[in-house]
């Protein structure tokens, strides 16, 4: 922030040229929405999502009308799935690796300068590429459970579709979405934030990885500096702590959705406030890393 | 011009023996590595155990001085410490921070010549694709021999001093099991190392690449077998199918290994490393090219 | 130094890379034209350029140009453009589309954007290119492409790091006409080149740098008669050369006097070009002397660089 802004924040927020800024935003989230979803290189994350709606899929063609399952042991499949797979590693790696490319990336192909040199704050740049990576891994790995849902119930036919609509279905997929959308802000904010930060993030990334794996071992005040534990709670489907999975599964003091969601909201925020000062600072200096 | 001064003339003084000029970019590549004092800091870490290990033998074949250390607390001789499962457990510490040296030194050896436009010099010269390759993986698996199968082996050879002749020629096998197991674990993790730094051409996403090959896989692997019935997800677990051959190699029965190991027969444990070796090799003959042609 | 709002200003400024040295203590204010900034690889000529641009950050003093900083980048580069060293782009556009997206990322709408960017394709020559992908470009093609990028939007400053690099010499005629119609326009033209005797002929005014320090600056003429410890070189071109080389080596300031290859000249090196001129004056009514062309034979960059800077310069005096 410029220190007219911090100086008087109220005269700056009513002179900023928010229609400028808006349209700046809109212009990168075009830029880089593209780059992310539409690019050859980002196959990687298309398997890193839909592979378990493939698996899914394959299950929901071999078990015809729930022949070989139920509908009890096929949700606690999916909330297995989601609570260790894609809360754990998927989306993890999957924001690890689309959020560090947003400005690594840009340096490793040394095209950040174009961003630097247009008359644009950095900080609406960084919110801009924010909003990309954000919506890019929440349309991919939402699309993934979306379809992970549907192919666990479909092939159980009338009794699964009762379960959808008329059961509990339907909220456990808006808990699903909901926390997916959630982890990819919370991990996206991360992500980017350590990008500015470090030339290789990938070694902080481990860091955070163990963090967020352990982190139920720590007092429960620097709990609440971890994504994971907000997210835990809103799981819908909670999965039997067994052994090792506990660490990972259980809540030991657990916080109301209702202070979960704004927690983690804070946290991005204040994660995402700390990059747009970083940036600022960042200078442009390609040397092959 | 007319040319009527031909005083050039081309070398024709000695030259090296054309097999060892990949050696070049092995010791370019080592005294890279060391330049970086948090890299030459833990690769000196990783010869920790080693060094625990020494003392570890030492004292077990010395119960006298460790009583005389400890007190009456130590009982008398333990000769089957120091067994099969003891080096398995050594050589698996050593590897996984070995992996750790892999994942940070490895990828960067090539992403770099990538970036900087390199690997077109180095294959315009008389330096082949198979030169390259081998004189950068040999940086690995030189740095990779010295904390796994050489300190094993030293370990082995120290503990038979101590313990006799008797010691070394039964379990001689043992050191042969030693070598293969380090060097298959060695060409696995080289041969990923390179092939994703091929195939990525970015230091960072090669390295993200390899935490994901190791890290990855399992969890998918495990949601594999838990949507599908199945154990086949194991194939997709190196680590895992690495174990399960070291296992064989130091003659570990069925019995005595994991009960989710003998879900997988041994032979497939073998395929899945060999073809994914294979599928290194592969891919590292498709990237690693000096040319690259953009399509219109 | 005084600070105007029409110039570019740089204040005592210094740049370390950690301990290396960018540039130190620049105290420069350019005015509206062609600026030529000269010097040997190293000397920190793409520091300065980084630095008015906001790419680098001063590790002591300060930037202005036109009286605004790069803290205040809504306005800053909105009068700035920059055609950098860096011989990169966005991966899979076209040059189209990369002038057309950093028109739109200054807020353009897509209308406006797509003019602008086909004007500036236009400019450049690169109409039927326009919508090829440009990593199938070739080098004087990417080149002329970032230059278009770097006019799109019609700044007033416009930083040029080795704009001609890559270029056949129609090409680099051709960008040379048009720096200097923008020059000629007002606009403030800071180009970096090794190709000196092309700047020589377009710049108003030359900045030599070295190991990262300023050794020179303004306009050339006034650099060179700065540089007294090098005698001015002046090729007098007529009939009878010797007798006039006879005239001059009684003279004090005349260091040497030598016969040109041709024979049809002699080169003078003399201490002082106006008692030169005078003398030459002199000669030519007393003995009635057929001058063909009288012409200072080293008032160029190219010269001024290698009396400065160094030998390794690049290109031959004339």
């Amino acid at each position: 922030m410029s220190s007219t802004a911090i100086a008087n924040p109220r005269k700056f927020w009513a002179e900023a040229p928010w229609q400028l800024w808006f349209t700046q935003i809109l212009a990168v989230l075009r830029i880089e929405l593209k780059k992310a979803l539409w690019m050859r290189r980002s196959i990687w994350i298309y398997l890193l999502a839909f592979a378990p709606s493939v698996m899914f899929g394959i299950h929901a063609l071999t078990s015809p009308m729930g022949s070989h399952c139920s509908i009890e042991e096929d949700t606690r499949v999916l909330a297995y799935t989601f609570q260790i797979f894609y809360l754990r590693v998927g989306m993890f790696f999957g924001c690890m690796g689309l959020f560090t490319w947003l400005f690594r990336g840009e340096i490793v192909e040394k095209s950040l300068h174009y961003y630097f040199l247009a008359p644009m704050r950095r900080e609406v740049l960084v919110i801009g590429k924010f909003l990309a990576g954000f919506i890019a891994t929440s349309l991919v790995f939402g699309a993934s459970v979306l379809l992970c849902f549907t192919f666990a119930y479909e092939h159980f036919g009338a009794k699964g579709s009762a379960y959808v609509f008329n059961g509990p279905g339907l909220g456990q997929l808006t808990s699903y979405l909901l926390v997916t959308v959630l982890a990819c802000l919370g991990f996206g904010a991360i992500f980017l934030a350590l990008s500015l930060i470090f030339k290789n993030p990938i070694l902080p990334g481990v860091v955070v990885l163990l963090w967020e794996s352990f982190h139920s071992v720590a007092p429960s005040l620097l709990q609440k500096f971890s994504v994971s534990f907000y997210l835990k709670q809103l799981a819908p489907v909670s999965i039997p702590p067994d052994g090792l999975l506990a660490l990972f599964t259980v809540v030991a003091e657990p916080v109301s959705p209702w202070l979960a969601i704004p927690g983690l909201l804070c946290l991005s925020v204040a994660i995402l406030v700390f990059a747009c000062f970083r940036i600022r600072k960042t200078e442009i200096s390609y040397l092959a890393d | 011009m007319a040319v009527y001064k031909r005083t050039y003339k081309s070398y024709k003084g000695a030259l090296t023996p054309a097999w060892s000029r990949f050696s070049v970019l092995s010791r370019y590549g080592l005294s890279t590595l060391f330049e970086s004092r948090p890299f030459t800091a833990y690769t000196v870490l990783c010869f920790v155990p080693f060094l625990i290990g020494l003392g570890y033998i030492y004292f077990i074949n010395n119960t006298a001085l460790l009583q005389t250390i400890l007190g009456e607390r130590v009982g008398n001789g333990m000769p089957g410490l120091v067994n099969n499962d003891w080096f398995l457990g050594f050589l698996g510490i050593e590897s996984g921070l070995g992996f750790i040296l892999a994942a940070w030194g490895g990828p960067g050896m090539i992403t770099k010549d990538f970036a900087n436009n390199s690997v077109q010099l180095y294959l315009s010269r008389p330096i082949s694709r198979t030169e390259y390759l081998f004189g950068k993986i040999s940086v690995l698996a030189s740095l990779l021999s010295c904390i796994t199968w050489i300190p094993a082996l030293l370990l082995f050879f120290v503990n038979a001093g101590l313990r006799g002749h008797g010691w070394l020629w039964s379990n001689l096998w043992m050191a042969g099991s030693i070598i293969l197991s380090a060097l298959i674990w060695i060409a696995m993790v080289s041969l990923i190392s390179m092939a994703v730094a091929v195939w990525v051409k970015w230091r960072i996403a090669a390295t993200a690449l390899m935490l994901g090959v190791f890290f990855l896989l399992p969890a998918l692997g495990l949601v594999i077998n838990v949507i599908l019935h199945t154990q086949l997800g194991a194939l997709i677990n190196f680590s895992q199918m690495i174990s399960m051959v070291w296992m064989n190699l130091f003659r570990f029965s069925r019995a005595e290994m994991p009960s989710h190991f003998s879900q997988i027969p041994l032979w497939m444990a073998w395929a899945s490393l060999l073809s994914t070796c294979a599928f290194c090799f592969w891919l590292l003959d498709q990237k690693l090219r000096a040319r690259e042609v953009e399509s219109k | 130094m005084p600070t105007t709002s029409s110039n570019i200003v740089f204040e005592n400024v210094s740049k370390f890379y950690g301990e290396v040295l960018g540039v130190n203590r620049v105290n420069l204010s350019l005015p509206p034209g062609i600026t030529s900034l000269v010097g040997p690889n190293g000397s920190g000529k793409t520091t300065l350029m980084n630095l008015v641009t906001g790419l680098v950050r001063p590790t002591q003093g300060r930037v202005s140009v036109l009286g605004l900083t790069p803290d205040q980048p809504e306005e800053f580069f909105r009068h700035v453009g920059y055609c950098t060293q860096f011989d990169s782009f966005p991966k899979r556009v076209t040059g189209f589309e990369f002038i057309f997206q950093s028109l739109q990322l200054r807020g353009l709408g897509k209308n406006e954007a797509a003019r602008l960017a086909g004007e500036a394709i236009d400019r450049v020559n690169l109409r039927e290119a326009a919508h090829r992908r440009v990593a199938g470009y070739s080098k004087g093609m990417r080149q002329r492409i970032r230059l278009a990028q770097s006019i799109a939007h019609h700044p007033t400053v416009l930083v040029l790091d080795e704009p001609l690099n890559g270029l056949d010499p129609m090409a680099r005629a051709e960008s040379i006409a048009l720096f200097e119609a923008l020059g000629k326009q007002g606009m403030h033209v800071v180009i970096s080149s090794h190709v000196l005797h092309e700047v020589d002929k377009i710049s108003d005014q030359v900045v030599l740098m070295s190991y990262g320090y300023v050794v020179a600056e303004g306009k050339i003429h006034g650099v060179r008669t700065e540089v007294k410890e090098h005698p001015m070189q002046i090729l007098v071109r007529c009939a009878s050369p010797a007798l006039l080389a006879s005239r001059l080596f009684s003279q004090d300031h005349v260091v040497e006097a030598k016969l040109n290859n041709d024979g049809k000249g002699v080169l003078v090196r003399t201490k002082d070009a106006n008692m030169f001129y005078e003398l030459l004056n002199r000669i030519i009514v007393e003995e009635d002397f057929a001058v063909e062309t009288v012409a200072p034979n080293d008032d160029d960059v190219n010269s001024v660089y290698q009396y400065l800077v160094g030998s390794g310069g690049g290109g031959n005096a004339v």
